[in-house]
């Protein structure tokens, strides 16, 4: 622990236990992984777009089979189906279809060599701090791409456990009569307030929006499963199809590389977070970084995540983003302002 | 090794049939992959890979303070089936049946049961170097042997434990009747250690 003294070991302890018992109360959704897509800047990767769809559809179509394929179930409804695809997909913490993303010789991934792995632990925006920061006690999740965007897999994780998290709220206000984007700011807020108050600051001092991008994007997921004129589950028969399949492009944005649209830190975790970002300020000219954050600018467009967040930045409730970009950080750095 | 980059002909064409499929409407039935080429290679060589488990064994260890055994350390082992591909130098999945022999001061046990483990190896091949989350319900039979425990030594006990680790820190909560001694029937333990 390098020169921690014994209350220090102890408070600190507690203040683990503490957070980790909040995040493990929560359920399923309790984030506690990180990622770091300047990592991955300079790095080339292999889209993988093909593989993640091919996985997912394939997991869909399974759950798919087990409904048709037992009598008992065959009066299930949507939802009752919806439900069983998402279990194919959810844990705890760690959501299935991330660890085999993260496993899997179809998905081309940054770190994606045991050296490259001690490396990004080791140099990463979060590396491992022993007890003192417990958020930060699971390795960060690699970087893949997927229609050239780099996205954490831990956005995987995001899109189908908190969004379907998300998703039974949206319908717990949709009954009450809302309407559609009542339901969805009613889906959303708990969860903004979760990342915020809980594992965003307490535990590992990062409001990402990438993440509540990705939970919002799952939402939206979900609701296609069973809502609006054309449902990707029909009914033909007392038989489910699919028709229409899982493609991760319809929802991936620019938003989910967390190295241009960047997080919201706690003062201290932005301590530590500025240091190393700066090392990537010479990078800030590669032309694969200038080809891939103009091809994002293109692509970019208002979401309702930056709705959310620009309301929160309004209203004082999180400081503004742009002051974390990389950026900003480099600027300042350049000018010789120690504040950013 | 982490990961094979895979070959590009798979993500172009699989790319391509996709975005063909999704102008087309095509449906998919649940019966079957999708009757598109590339998409249906893909998908059906994802299938394969994941129906293409290999059966390991795992080590796991721990420990920690508890009621009945004071402090003790703990080795065990769990059966678990994987993709054959996976190396799970990082972050991996293990599930199934599990053994573990726990010797301590106050006393010791031996628990049967079935888990799940989130953890890596980090280069060491038998053994979990670090497990980020873990639970299982084990059937325990547990003796103690000295003073240190808080029953009477010499009392043997069948009981249910449960064990929880999230990021190496292990909770564990039992409830246990006494088979043979003269101590009271039930008693409940809880621990708190490392590892799982």
């Amino acid at each position: 622990m390098g020169g921690m003294g014994a209350r220090s070991v102890r408070a600190a302890a507690a203040r683990a236990a503490l957070s980790m018992a909040l995040a493990l109360a929560w359920g399923p959704d309790a984030r506690a992984l990180e990622t770091d897509q300047y990592f991955a800047w300079t790095k080339p990767l292999e889209d993988a777009t093909a593989a993640v769809n091919a996985k997912v559809n394939k997991e869909l179509l399974q759950a798919l089979r087990d409904a048709n394929e037992a009598e008992s179930r065959r009066g299930e409804s949507c939802y009752d189906v919806s439900r069983r695809a998402m279990k194919r997909f959810r844990f705890f913490i760690f959501q299935d279809i991330q660890l085999w993303v993260d496993n899997a010789p179809f998905v081309d991934r940054v770190p994606g060599t045991p050296e490259e792995e001690l490396a990004y632990r080791r140099d990463s925006l979060y590396p491992f701090r022993g007890l003192r920061d417990v958020g930060m006690s699971i390795p960060p999740s690699p970087t893949i791409e997927i229609d050239g965007i780099r996205i954490g897999t831990d956005k995987l994780s995001h899109f189908f456990s908190n969004g379907w998290r998300y998703y039974r709220r949206y319908l717990r206000h949709a009954r009450r009569g809302q309407s559609t984007e009542e339901a969805e700011a009613g889906a959303i807020g708990p969860g903004v307030w979760y990342e915020k108050n809980i594992l965003g600051y307490a535990l590992s001092g990062v409001f990402s929006i990438g993440d509540m991008e990705a939970n919002y994007k799952g939402l939206l997921f979900f609701r296609s499963l069973c809502d609006g004129e054309a449902p990707r589950l029909v009914n033909e028969g007392g038989a489910w199809r699919l028709a229409r399949p899982f493609d991760i492009r319809e929802f991936v944005t620019p938003e989910w590389d967390e190295s241009y649209r960047p997080s919201v830190y706690s003062p201290g975790r932005w301590r530590r977070v500025r240091r190393i970002m700066r090392r990537y300020c010479p990078l800030l000219d590669h032309p694969d970084v200038v080809a891939r954050r103009a091809d994002y600018a293109r692509r970019d467009r208002v979401t309702e995540t930056d709705r959310l967040v620009d309301k929160l930045v309004k209203e004082g409730r999180i400081a503004d983003p742009s002051g974390y970009a990389i950026d900003t950080v480099c600027a300042a750095a350049s000018s010789g302002d120690p504040g950013r | 090794m982490l990961s094979r980059r895979p070959a590009g002909h798979h993500v172009l064409a699989a790319t391509v049939t996709l975005l063909t499929m999704i102008a087309a409407g095509g449906e998919v039935s649940a019966e079957e992959p999708p009757s598109v080429p590339g998409t249906t290679d893909l998908l059906d060589e994802i299938t394969r890979h994941d129906d293409d488990l290999e059966r390991r064994i795992v080590g796991l260890w721990g420990a920690r303070a508890s009621r009945a055994l004071a402090l003790s350390a703990r080795v065990g082992l769990m059966v678990a089936r994987q993709p054959a591909s996976f190396d799970c130098t990082t972050t991996c999945e293990y599930r199934g049946p599990l053994v573990q022999l726990e010797p301590g001061i106050g006393g010791g046990q031996l628990s049967f049961g079935h888990g799940k483990v989130i953890g890596e190896h980090r280069g060491n091949r038998h053994f979990l170097a670090h497990v980020f989350l873990a639970y299982a319900v084990k059937g325990v039979i547990l003796h103690s042997w000295s003073d240190a425990s808080s029953v009477e030594p010499g009392e043997t006990y069948l009981g249910v434990e449960g064990d929880l680790t999230a990021v190496m820190v292990n909770f564990s909560l039992g409830i246990f009747r006494h088979v043979s001694g003269d101590d009271d029937d039930w008693i409940v333990t809880a621990g708190l250690g490392w590892g799982f």
